[in-house]
């Protein structure tokens, strides 16, 4: 670059003024070329969060999938009952069935999963078909058109009658002993939106077993489904009075054994599920901070005055801050009051140190290598004192970290309203971004250096809260204590800093 | 210091921040619309300079080649987003009314910048470099791609348009043959 030495006046005091200018920049520049020149520190944060995203699609996943359980867990219960069922032969007043169950089937207007069932059971039929054999199914659907739905009523009643029917032939093939895996159709108040005058309308649980291909049929000219409708036994009364169809058919409907097998598997789910509960919960929070160890003083000459006096007494000054934390929790019952806890959680706190703005001053903090006990410095350029000075200047402390907190939860009294619970945990915890300013070793400057700072830590929380029920939702409120194990800083600075929060702790659960 | 910067030290890379930031956040600011803009150039001049720092080889002083780098960012990120090129025509910036009530009549080198800030884009652009930085006309041509006899006619006008307002403000006194600074104490 070719430099002007012959300046005029003008613009030589122009470039002395210009070159005095100086700007104190902004944290946010320098956080900016940390990032841009460390990007490997961001690992931490992207698998938190690809963590976070995993753990919602799991709790998603669950939550979607209970009605299946129930579908699964009778069907196993079923296949376990019926392990050895006899082939039933169908007498050919079973055939005039298949006409009606046809006819029902082309004028249903089916949802996409119930046809899906009667593609199923017709491809059943087909291969009963080509071994000249016939099967009776029965499709329902969910949008029946009233006169659909008699055509239905007349089909269920028929297949009903066939049971009979069925049941007269059983001894006649019961010596040709074969296996049949039953696939259980369940549906609830499939009626519910039809607006019939008719008599099934009253029935709330329609089962029908479809008996399935891997049966044996050399002997067996027609296979059809066993049709059980579950209805209490006052509705079954009530419909005799009402009912034009004959009553006398329907007598062979209710299967109360079964009936009641049923209703035990739905108990045991649900005690199951009652084992397993959601919550969701928020803690706005008081953030402290407690200070442990000794600062490793600077090697000086004490006898110097001037050292002397900048031998300050290390003390922080500093006020508590308002932070907060949220989380879900999932709760699993292990016995009537204790019950295990996991969760994922967020939480914010910090505190605010009372500093002064000075000059630019050259600061050193003394550390000490954790692995080898060496002692070295390291020196800074810091414009915030020890806040003694007049231009007070707050300085935020702060971390952000994802947990997941595993801990046990203890029902201490109450009824089946108000439960008064105590609860404990223990998180591993990732800083997601965090700020501290330490304290130079001559107690005098506050110095920022992020690469003191720990990216894991450990915490517990410690709480009672009350539960109440309130509608359709669980409410927990009471107090929280929060309490970080490790301190904030790397084991190099002998100062350790340890955060309290103390919160209420607000959660909600259906 | 600058071992620590070559091996990718953060502590090393702060400590030289902070030892030249403040200085030159004031270069950036005199190129740039606001402070945001200023620090936005910085950042981007800093992350430069600790990415090519191994070819700093030690001559001449360290400020000096951050400095160029950083002035280079600026001027970059001018070009880039079209701010030097929209407003360097001469007669636009002849008719931008400037509106020296603005000035803030604080820190006389401060005065100094904002005056300079005041100026439109392309002259303050010019100025910058030719009387602060003390590039040639000739390197000014060739950094902003314009002739160089539009760089020597841009600094003329940019520099009366400035000696104006600083007559106004009574940064700078008359006889213009003599202009001194008015500067308390330290009078130049």
């Amino acid at each position: 670059m070719e430099r002007r030495f012959s300046m005029n006046d003008f613009e030589e005091s122009l470039k002395e003024h210009a070159d005095d200018f100086k700007m104190i920049p902004s944290k946010r520049v320098w956080h900016g070329i940390y990032n841009d020149l460390h990007p490997g520190r961001r690992w931490p944060s992207v698998a938190m969060s690809f963590l976070l995203i995993f753990t919602l699609v799991v709790v998603g996943h669950l939550n979607t999938h209970t009605g299946s359980q129930v579908h699964n867990i009778s069907k196993d219960y079923f296949s376990s009952q019926n392990k050895n069922l006899k082939a039933r032969a169908l007498s050919s007043n079973n055939r005039s069935n298949i006409s009606n169950a046809d006819d029902f089937k082309n004028a249903s207007n089916t949802t996409l999963s119930q046809q899906i069932i009667a593609d199923k059971l017709k491809s059943e039929s087909s291969s009963s078909n080509s071994n000249t054999t016939n099967t009776n199914h029965s499709y329902i659907a969910a949008n029946t058109s009233p006169k659909n739905a008699q055509t239905f009523n007349k089909t269920v009643l028929e297949s009903a009658n066939n049971v009979n029917t069925i049941s007269q032939q059983d001894n006649k093939v019961k010596s040709q002993q074969i296996n049949i895996k039953p696939t259980t159709v369940e549906s609830n108040d499939y009626y519910a939106e039809l607006n019939l005058q008719t008599n099934i309308s009253n029935y709330n649980n329609l089962k029908i077993d479809y008996p399935q291909k891997d049966i044996d049929l050399n002997n067996v000219y027609t296979i059809k489904p066993d049709i059980q409708v579950y209805k209490s036994e006052n509705i079954l009364s009530a419909d005799k009075s009402s009912s034009s169809s004959s009553v006398t058919d329907r007598k062979v409907l209710p299967n109360k054994p079964q009936s009641a097998q049923t209703k035990n598997v739905a108990k045991l789910h649900h005690k199951k599920n009652a084992k397993i509960s959601w919550v969701f919960y928020a803690a706005p929070n008081v953030n402290s901070v407690t200070f442990s160890g000794q600062p490793i003083k600077p090697i000086t000459n004490l006898g110097s005055p001037a050292v002397a006096i900048n031998q300050k007494e290390n003390r922080i000054i500093y006020n508590s801050s308002l932070g907060f934390e949220a989380g879900t929790q999932f709760n699993y019952e292990i016995s009537k009051k204790l019950s295990f806890t996991l969760g994922l959680q967020v939480t914010y706190s910090g505190y605010k140190i009372i500093s002064n703005q000075v000059h630019p001053t050259l600061s050193t903090l003394m550390l000490k290598d954790s692995k080898t006990g060496v002692i070295y410095a390291k020196n800074y350029l810091t414009h915030y004192g020890d806040g003694t000075g007049l231009s007070a200047v707050p300085l935020r402390n702060y971390s952000l970290q994802a947990s997941l907190p595993l801990g046990l939860q203890y029902e201490l009294f109450g009824n089946k309203k108000l439960q008064f619970n105590a609860a404990a945990n223990f998180a591993p915890s990732l800083i997601l971004k965090s700020n501290a300013y330490l304290l130079s070793s001559d107690g005098s400057n506050y110095i920022n250096d992020p690469s003191l700072l720990r990216k894991w830590n450990m915490s517990s929380n410690f709480g009672l809260f009350m539960t109440f029920r309130s509608n359709k939702l669980k409410w927990q409120i009471g107090p929280n204590v929060r309490y970080q194990w490790l301190s904030t800083y790397k084991p190099d600075y002998t100062i350790k800093e340890h955060l309290i929060d103390y919160g209420l702790r607000i959660g909600i659960s259906k | 210091m600058i071992q620590g910067c070559l091996d990718n030290v953060a502590a090393a890379q702060e400590v030289l921040y902070s030892r030249f930031s403040p200085r030159m956040l004031g270069v950036c600011y005199r190129f740039a619309r606001n402070r945001e803009d200023a620090e936005d150039m910085m950042q981007e001049g800093f992350i430069k300079v600790f990415s090519q720092i191994h070819q700093f080889r030690g001559q001449g002083a360290l400020e000096g080649w951050i400095r160029r780098i950083i002035v280079h960012t600026c001027i970059n990120i001018l070009k880039k987003n079209k701010k030097f090129s929209d407003s360097v025509d001469l007669f636009h910036a002849n008719s931008i009314y400037l509106n020296e009530n603005n000035i803030p009549s604080i820190l006389q080198a401060k005065q100094v910048v904002e005056c300079i800030r005041l100026l439109p884009v392309g002259y303050k652009t010019v100025l910058n470099l030719y009387a602060i930085e003390g590039y040639s006309h000739k390197e000014i041509a060739s950094i902003l791609d314009i002739e160089e006899s539009t760089s020597r006619s841009q600094y003329t006008r940019a520099k009366s348009m400035l000696e104006e307002v600083l007559l106004k403000k009574k940064i700078l006194q008359k006889p213009r043959e003599k202009m001194r600074m008015i500067s308390g104490n330290t009078l130049l």
